[in-house]
């Protein structure tokens, strides 16, 4: 079958025009140096330490012809020791990724691997990310009608095994009617066979508009047999966003009570999931998929012309049972409350120059329970001509709860030089006051790392040398711990 | 591919594609896409091209060096819309973050119609691999320049739109 496949589509392709385009893209990335060992976990800073190399390098080819488009990606993969032994990660050489479509207007077909986003992910969202080597994306057959104001997609696929997501076969259903800006889908997704129970989600999303403003969100219902028993769940996601005078208020809410939640459901996160560096290294929220009830709020705008504010505040925890009424966030510790919140002015100020000033606060008891208060500052000059600098400093102050109310400080200070010419140069320097990290992985983290764009910004060559900090690589609310680093590392993008 | 249950659809789409194939083509290639806008309507580049330059930046809320791009870069991109490049902020959010691409386009008081691609798609069908990423396509929709990184050296941009634009005798 594949082979008359391939036969139909090469005649296809060998037949005079329309032309053939090729688009394309290779990513490499090479690391040499040392990297905190797990096994050695017995051992303090440096004696933990053990060899890190790494090379990974990914080609990604499309053709396009007419209507049809053909692609994949090779890869060439070699992960570390480390990852290895705790990552479950293995070599890999070949074609990983690889898909067919035509497109018969209004039909598009799909065989191969796809990703696909339905609603705001309540019933299924399948994506990869090759940071933290999630891959959802399934491999099999998407069939899509988009005949505005009516959406169709059909879809049936395999997930691949991995560290974060099992075989597991999805079969799925959308209609969306969409038009002007506003509408409503249905979804319905069913995982029946491989590493996950028997799971059934159906979904209603909408999306609602007038004048200045907007209102959207999705509701899901799940079942999932555990022989003998069946469970059901459900969760809800709803926001609103209004626009008015060079202002927006942003309020969103989460009920997510799935009870069992597979990696295809993957809802907003309503909380923000990126900030300062320092953060990121110091167990940041997690989304618990299954359980979490939440909400954020955040308004952002003008003062004056020149001067940008952002307020934010959100509050997430685990359901409390012994609520009535709406589903709210709590702050009993038993549920695991997060609570952040931030305020961030950017002024602009004469000849180009920008300050960028960022005060705020956060208190998990999760994985850790933390109270932190930062200040992130950034100030950004031009310099003789088109070169800029930026200095960049951050600082967070912790108390540690679960160990009796400690008190220890992060700081990081960098200083970046842009040529304006597509060089740059970045220094950075992070330092630490605690005494368990440091055991684990010291307490200086210097680094310098320099990046060069050429052939009018197609490739991107980057260099790093010195030390990275462990801590979590965070998307789309899906984690993945990073071993503390020293050494070299080379990256080279490229577009074809 | 090789699910056994899938094979009536191989036949399905062995089929459809011999009828692609041979269609006439709905446009040109790799610039037959759509997305959606902030405003919830539907963009299909092939048909809103209108014969003009279009300059695609690739971002998202959460990158920090793209924000700071769209702001450095305000008049410059005003200044290509005015002489009639279209501009296309399209929107690397997936649906986690993808709440803030609008209120965030307008308390900047940002005028360039924003897509969102929270699949990353239309990023992947240009060769982007990260932000941000901008690329230049000509009046047919074919990518003439695509640049890594933020746009600093706007030089060789603004010498490609100038050609662009005097080829139509500006």
């Amino acid at each position: 079958m594949l082979l008359l496949l391939a036969g139909l589509c090469g005649a296809a392709l060998a037949a005079e025009p329309p032309a053939v385009t090729v688009e394309g893209s290779n990513v490499m990335r090479y690391d040499a140096g040392e990297e905190v060992d797990s096994r050695r976990s017995d051992l303090d800073y440096p004696d933990n330490l053990g060899a890190r190399r790494f090379f990974e390098d990914r080609l990604r080819l499309d053709v396009y012809r007419g209507n049809l488009r053909v692609g994949g990606r090779f890869l060439y993969f070699r992960p570390s020791a480390e990852e290895k032994f705790r990552d479950g990660l293995t070599d890999a050489t070949g074609i990983d990724k690889r898909y067919l479509e035509a497109a018969v207007e209004p039909i598009v077909l799909r065989a191969g691997h796809f990703s696909e986003l339905w609603g705001h992910g309540l019933a299924l969202s399948s994506f990869e990310n090759r940071d933290i080597y999630f891959d959802s994306e399934l491999d099999g057959f998407r069939a899509a009608l988009n005949s505005e104001p009516l959406f169709v997609t059909f879809l049936r696929g395999t997930s691949q095994e991995g560290r974060f997501v099992k075989k597991a076969d999805v079969l799925g259903v959308r209609v969306n009617v969409r038009a002007q800006g506003q509408g409503v889908g249905f979804s319905h997704v069913r995982v029946d066979s491989g590493a996950y129970p028997d799971t059934r989600v159906s979904a209603i999303d909408w999306r609602f508009a007038r004048g200045p403003v907007t209102v959207y969100g999705e509701r899901a219902w799940n079942k999932t047999v555990v022989e003998p028993a069946i469970s059901k769940g459900h969760a809800t996601y709803a926001g609103t966003v209004i626009s008015a005078l060079g202002w927006s208020l942003l309020a969103e809410y989460k009920d997510y009570d799935y009870g069992s939640a597979t990696p295809f459901q993957n809802p907003a996160v309503v909380y923000r999931e990126t900030g300062p560096r320092l953060l990121q290294a110091r167990e940041p929220h997690v989304l618990n998929i299954p359980d979490e009830v939440g909400y954020q709020v955040e308004l952002s705008g003008h003062v004056v012309p020149g001067t940008f504010v952002t307020l934010h505040r959100s509050h997430a925890s685990l359901h409390d049972r012994a609520q009535g009424g709406l589903p709210r966030p709590t702050l009993k510790q038993k549920h695991n409350p997060f609570v952040e919140y931030f305020a961030s002015v950017e002024q602009s100020l004469p000849l180009e120059r920008s300050v960028f000033l960022e005060l705020g606060g956060n208190e998990e008891s999760a994985v850790v329970w933390h109270r932190r208060h930062w200040a992130w500052l950034r100030v950004t000059t031009p310099f003789r001509g088109g070169q800029q600098i930026e200095l960049e400093g951050e600082g967070v102050w912790i108390t540690d709860r679960a160990r009796d109310n400690r008190k220890y400080r992060d700081f990081l200070v960098g200083l970046e030089w842009d040529n304006g010419g597509g060089l740059s140069l970045a220094l950075h320097h992070e330092f630490a006051s605690d005494e368990e990290l440091e055991k684990r992985e010291g307490s200086n983290w210097p680094s310098v790392e320099t990046a060069l764009s050429m052939g009018r910004g197609q490739h991107r060559l980057s260099l790093f040398y010195g030390r990275e900090r462990g801590g979590y690589r965070c998307s789309n609310g899906v984690c993945r711990q990073v071993q503390p680093f020293t050494g070299l590392r080379v990256t080279l993008e490229s577009t074809l | 591919m090789g699910n056994a249950a899938l094979k009536p659809w191989l036949v399905l789409l062995v089929a459809a594609s011999v009828t692609a194939a041979f269609a006439p083509p709905i446009s040109a290639e790799s610039n037959n896409w759509s997305l959606q806008d902030t405003q919830g309507e539907t963009f299909q580049l092939a048909a809103e091209l209108m014969d003009r330059p279009v300059l695609l930046l690739f971002w998202a809320t959460w990158c920090s060096p793209c924000k700071k791009e769209l702001q450095d870069q305000r008049e410059l991109l005003d200044s290509y819309v005015e002489r009639g490049v279209a501009v296309l902020l399209i929107s690397e959010d997936t649906q986690r973050t993808q709440a803030k691409v609008k209120p965030y386009v307008e308390s900047r008081g940002y005028r360039w119609r924003t897509l969102l691609d929270p699949q990353g798609e239309v990023l992947k069908r240009y060769g982007g691999t990260s932000l941000p990423y901008a690329v230049l396509l000509d009046r047919q929709g074919q990518p003439l320049q695509k640049t890594r990184g933020a746009l600093r050296n706007t030089a060789t941009l603004t010498a490609q739109i100038d050609k662009l634009l005097k080829a139509d005798g500006e």
